[in-house]
């Protein structure tokens, strides 16, 4: 876009005078060229709408004429029929009889009329008569009898057809309007067609003296048209145009080519019935208007390809039915407006140029100086100080070009003493901006080579503005994406940030300069990690904080190996406080670093006690065990099984096996001793024991084989008892009364019946007896049981434990029954221990219990022993079902037990897991009352 | 027609001496030592009355008492236990496999008699 205010000087005067001159010349052309215009159309138009009216004038003026001139005639034959009175009588005694005609000219009948007498002539009866008044006059005349039904009947006249016969007998039909005149007694006048020519005639009734219309008389005149025709046909309108007459039917009574046509149908090139349109205007307008019609024409019979614009003028000569036309192409009537027209444009073309380059040339001159400063300023801007202008005259141009050089003199000056001073600075600045980016480099590459931390500035708002690679790598966002575009808070949890934590980070920074922290940081994945953070703060020169450098370090994998090593630490520490076994370490002196729950226990020292002092205090034999040891590890690495004397607390000497093996550091340097002390004492204790009770073992196991092989034989005779009563009852059945054995049979049933008394006894002993019951303290059985089992358990290498409550309620047992009850019980449990090779132990505890609402008093024997399978724990109870070798079990230890404890209300219960041993559970209930009798 | 008596003991005294005291009442007594063995003789032939022994080798009484009446033709069959064993749990579990009686050895042979021409109907 060209803005005005940048166009030249010269430009600008070029249009504005092209403009000053241009725009009048061009709008008076047009106005006037317009005007002109309209003015000559109205003149041509004028010119064809004057042809019409003088034709109408014409037209009028003859018709005048004519009028006055049938006047005339009429008032001659008037005279010469009728006499100045008019007294005609009809005589009917004279009829006249004629032959009537139809309008084909065919006689069809004969009619008869009255005659007429006028004075004693009668008038219609002598043909001359009529012939000298037609002479007379100079046109047709005709007299006419008035029928009854309205038609007028010809029956005087001088017209002849072309064979010489009058046209007497030929009607008028009642309808037409001459007959509907005259019967009213009024005349007419009008053209009428009379054997194929028109006339111009006048009818006028004729009265008898009653004033009846007896009939009709008319004088005509040949139409006189013929000479105003010829001349019509004459005129001609510019090159082609013409004048033509048609009456309101569209016949075309004057035409220079198509007289006589009908052309009320005729179309323009559009389609339009222009002739029906001016038939209609004309006879519609007021009596001598001129209407204007315009249309497209073409004729091509004259070889015309398009059609042109038509004017037609056109008026109504209402007297003789004429519509009176002046037509012609409008280009040829404005054939001069366009000449005109033509030649103003002509004009206003030569003279454009002409101005144009008057215009230029001015401008040139004008312009010319003002050219030579802007050409020398631009050189100037270019750098050519030297530019200065010549200076011609005087006027405001010549002081510009003066003023002009000055300045230039003055700047070419000024420029020397700063190109100088520039030259000098940047010497310094080159000198300076080289050390700087060294430095920068230097700076750079640290940034770039700290990978492992994330290196940020930060402005003071928080805004990143440096984000080295280590943070690319850390918090997962690329240089690109954050730089200046986003805040470091991203990077710090919700929580932290609505806790203030950045404030108070800027804060502490502001105040000492540094600030360190650990906290939780969000990569751009949205995860977390731990994070070291360093913050310190970037100065401007004036010493205030411009900004913040903060340093972040990933502590993940550090906390991980944190809490692997705390773990590792406290399962340690958990195992060795877990130990029975005493655990020591030392340092490579022999001073004890760390001792375990286990040696302090069996030591009888705390911890504190002893941590620093050195290990051979401990030792029976001192330093010299001390160094035994040391002297094994330095040359097989451990020592194993070692057995040793340690010294109590309280001087008392323990028996150990040490097990040792030197401790070394991450790199493999011996740092120190470990050793595992294992008490021996309590085992050999043990052994003894053993020793010492096994005769009570004997003693008791017999006792309970003797239990076992009653209940056996009782139950393992009743068999064949039966079978020897059943057979002694059929043969006592089959002797005789008096057969002397019968006696002998006596004597066996005798026998029988004492063994089965023997067999109930047995099991009577077996089964036991109903209990007698008393408040029992349970420990009490358990002890007893104990007492007699005690050897036999030492025999067979099984650790006792024994858990016994004290305080326990009192139960209501019979104490002999319970006692059986707890030997079967550990009979049991040492048989299942003897299959097994592992660890033998039996717990034997009483306890009390909540149960069901109610208090129970517990026994639990529990043993280690290989457990039994859930198919046969539902069969232990049975009598007589035994898993062990014949002559070992008869099947009634466990059931005898049950059916005791069932006795005394109380429950027995066995859970058992192969592998891991099973455990007996007898429930008593807690200060029961003694049962009632039952009846036996 | 004598009545058919199946016994069931692993005790052969018991199998002659319930024999010996069956027969000459009138019964036809047929024994068995083998419970496995007794139960394929049940599978075709018909008896009018079992008597079975619980503690048996192979196949204890209750569990052969069991199998007897899941066969078809044996299900009205009355059955007897004759055992050594006693006890009150002995005599339900006797009753619930099937058994009509749960009698304990020894028992006096005119009881066991006038038990069974009872059982017989």
């Amino acid at each position: 876009m060209v803005r005005i205010r940048d166009l030249s000087i010269r430009t600008k005067l070029v249009s504005l005078t092209l403009l000053l001159v241009l725009v009048p010349l061009l709008a008076v052309s047009f106005l006037s060229l317009n005007r002109f215009d309209s003015a000559l159309r109205k003149a041509a138009e004028q010119d064809l709408e004057h042809l019409v009216t003088n034709i109408y004038a014409m037209c009028s003026l003859q018709e005048e004429t004519v009028q006055m001139e049938l006047g005339r005639k009429m008032a001659l034959a008037r005279m010469l029929l009728l006499g100045d009175s008019p007294r005609i009588q009809e005589d009917p005694d004279r009829p006249l009889k004629l032959p009537i005609q139809d309008a084909d000219g065919h006689t069809r009948r004969y009619l008869e009329v009255p005659s007429w007498k006028l004075d004693g002539t009668w008038v219609n009866l002598d043909p001359d008569f009529i012939d000298r008044v037609g002479e007379l006059t100079g046109g047709i005349c005709t007299i006419f009898h008035a029928l009854e039904n309205g038609e007028l009947l010809r029956i005087a006249t001088n017209l002849r057809d072309r064979q010489g016969i009058r046209a007497v007998g030929t009607l008028i039909p009642g309808e037409n309007l001459v007959s509907r005149r005259i019967l009213k007694g009024q005349p007419f006048t009008g053209r009428t067609m009379v054997l194929e020519e028109w006339y111009i005639t006048v009818y006028e009734p004729v009265l008898d003296e009653k004033g009846r219309v007896l009939g009709a008389l008319s004088v005509g005149v040949r139409e006189p048209a013929v000479s105003l025709k010829t001349q019509v046909k004459h005129i001609r309108v510019g090159q082609t145009g013409y004048v033509y007459i048609m009456d309101s039917q569209g016949v075309l009574k004057v035409h220079p080519a198509k007289e006589g046509e009908n052309i009320i149908d005729a179309r323009d090139t559009e389609g339009f019935q222009y002739i029906r349109a001016m038939v209609e205007a004309a006879t519609r307008a007021p009596e001598g208007k001129v209407e204007t019609i315009r249309y497209p024409w073409m004729n091509p019979e004259l070889g015309e390809k398009t059609p042109r614009q038509k004017i037609t003028k056109y008026t109504y000569f209402r007297p003789w039915d004429w519509i009176i036309a002046a037509g012609t192409y409008e280009e040829e009537i404005y054939q001069a407006l366009y000449e005109t027209e033509r030649f103003t444009v002509a004009v206003i073309l030569v003279s454009l140029p002409l101005v144009f380059m008057f215009t230029v040339g001015v401008s040139r001159v004008l312009t010319r100086r003002i050219g030579e400063l802007t050409q020398a300023t631009a050189r100037m801007l270019d750098g050519d100080l030297s530019q200065r202008v010549e200076v011609h005259g005087r006027d405001e141009v010549g002081i510009l070009g003066l003023s002009f050089n000055r300045m230039a003199s003055q700047i070419q000056e000024y420029t020397t003493g700063l190109q100088r001073m520039v030259e000098e600075r940047t010497r310094e600045l080159a000198d300076s901006r080289e050390r700087f980016r060294e430095l920068s480099t230097f700076l750079n590459s640290i940034l770039e080579s700290a990978t492992q931390y994330a290196i940020m500035a930060l402005d003071f708002k928080g805004q990143i503005m440096e984000f080295n690679r280590g943070a690319e790598r850390l918090f997962g966002w690329s240089k690109q994406e954050v730089l200046g575009k986003e805040n470091i808070g991203m990077t710090i949890p919700a929580e932290q940030r609505e806790k203030g934590i950045q404030k108070q980070i800027a804060s502490r920074t502001r105040a000492e300069g540094l600030c360190e922290l650990e906290m939780e940081r969000i990569r751009k994945d949205g995860s977390r990690f731990p994070a070291h953070s360093v913050v310190t703060a970037m100065l401007d020169p004036e010493g205030r904080v411009s900004g913040f450098v903060e340093i972040v370090r990933d502590l993940t994998r550090r906390r991980l190996l944190e809490r692997q090593l705390r773990e590792t630490k406290e399962f340690l520490e958990n195992v060795m406080a877990s130990s029975v076994d005493g655990i020591v370490t030392t340092d490579l002196k022999g001073h004890i670093t760390f001792l375990n729950r286990g040696m302090e226990e069996m030591l009888g020292y705390s911890r504190e006690e002893l941590l620093g002092t050195h290990i051979s205090k401990l030792y029976v034999r001192g330093i010299q065990e001390a160094r035994e040891i040391m002297d094994a590890l330095r040359s097989r690495q451990r020592v194993e099984n070692y057995e040793m004397q340690i010294l109590r607390k309280d001087q008392e000497v323990l028996s150990i096996i040490n097990s040792a093996s030197l401790l070394r550091d991450g790199e493999g340097n011996i740092i120190g001793t470990v050793g595992v002390f294992k008490d021996l004492t309590q085992q050999k204790r043990l052994e003894a024991k053993l020793k010492e009770t096994q005769a009570h073992l004997v003693e008791a196991s017999k006792l309970r084989a003797l239990g076992e092989l009653v209940a056996g034989v009782a139950h393992e005779l009743n068999n064949p008892l039966m079978a020897s009563q059943t057979i002694l009852h059929v043969m006592e059945k089959e002797l005789h009364q008096d057969c002397p054995n019968k006696d002998r049979l006596e004597v066996i049933r005798r026998c029988n019946e004492r063994i089965a008394r023997i067999v109930d006894h047995l099991r009577e002993f077996s089964r036991q007896a109903r209990p007698e019951l008393r408040p029992l303290d349970i420990n009490l059985p358990v002890e007893n049981a104990l007492l007699i089992t005690g050897q036999q358990l030492l025999d067979h290498q099984i650790h006792l434990e024994k858990r016994l409550a004290r305080g326990l309620p009192p139960v209501m047992a019979d104490p002999n029954q319970m006692e059986q009850v707890l030997l079967n019980l550990i009979s049991n449990a040492r048989d299942a221990l003897d299959e097994t090779e592992g660890y033998k132990e039996l717990l034997i505890q009483t306890t009390q219990e909540e149960r069901g609402g109610s208090s129970w008093v517990v026994v639990t024997v529990k043993d280690t022993g290989p457990g039994i399978p859930p198919q046969i724990l539902e069969k232990v109870m049975e009598p007589f079902f035994t898993t062990k070798p014949v002559g070992r079990g008869t099947g009634l230890g466990l059931s005898l037990c049950f059916k005791i404890v069932e006795d005394h209300r109380g429950v027995l219960e066995i859970r058992s897991q192969v592998g891991i041993g099973t455990e007996v559970r007898v429930l008593l209930p807690a200060n029961a009352d003694p049962p009632k009798e039952e009846p036996s | 027609m004598s009545k058919k008596i199946l016994i069931v003991d692993d005790d052969e005294l018991i199998l002659i001496a319930l024999g010996e005291l069956l027969r000459p009442q009138g019964y036809e007594v047929h024994t068995s030592a083998r419970p496995a063995q007794a139960l394929e003789r049940l599978e075709k032939e018909r008896f009018d009355l079992l008597v079975l022994d619980v503690i048996m080798p192979e196949m204890d009484g209750f569990e052969l008492c069991r199998r007897i009446r899941e066969k078809e033709i044996q299900k009205e069959t009355p059955i007897i236990f004759l055992t050594a064993k006693s006890r009150d749990e002995d005599r339900e579990r006797g009753l619930e496999a099937g058994a009509n009686l749960f009698l304990s050895k020894p028992i006096s042979p005119d009881r066991l008699l006038a038990l069974i021409s009872q059982a017989l109907g």
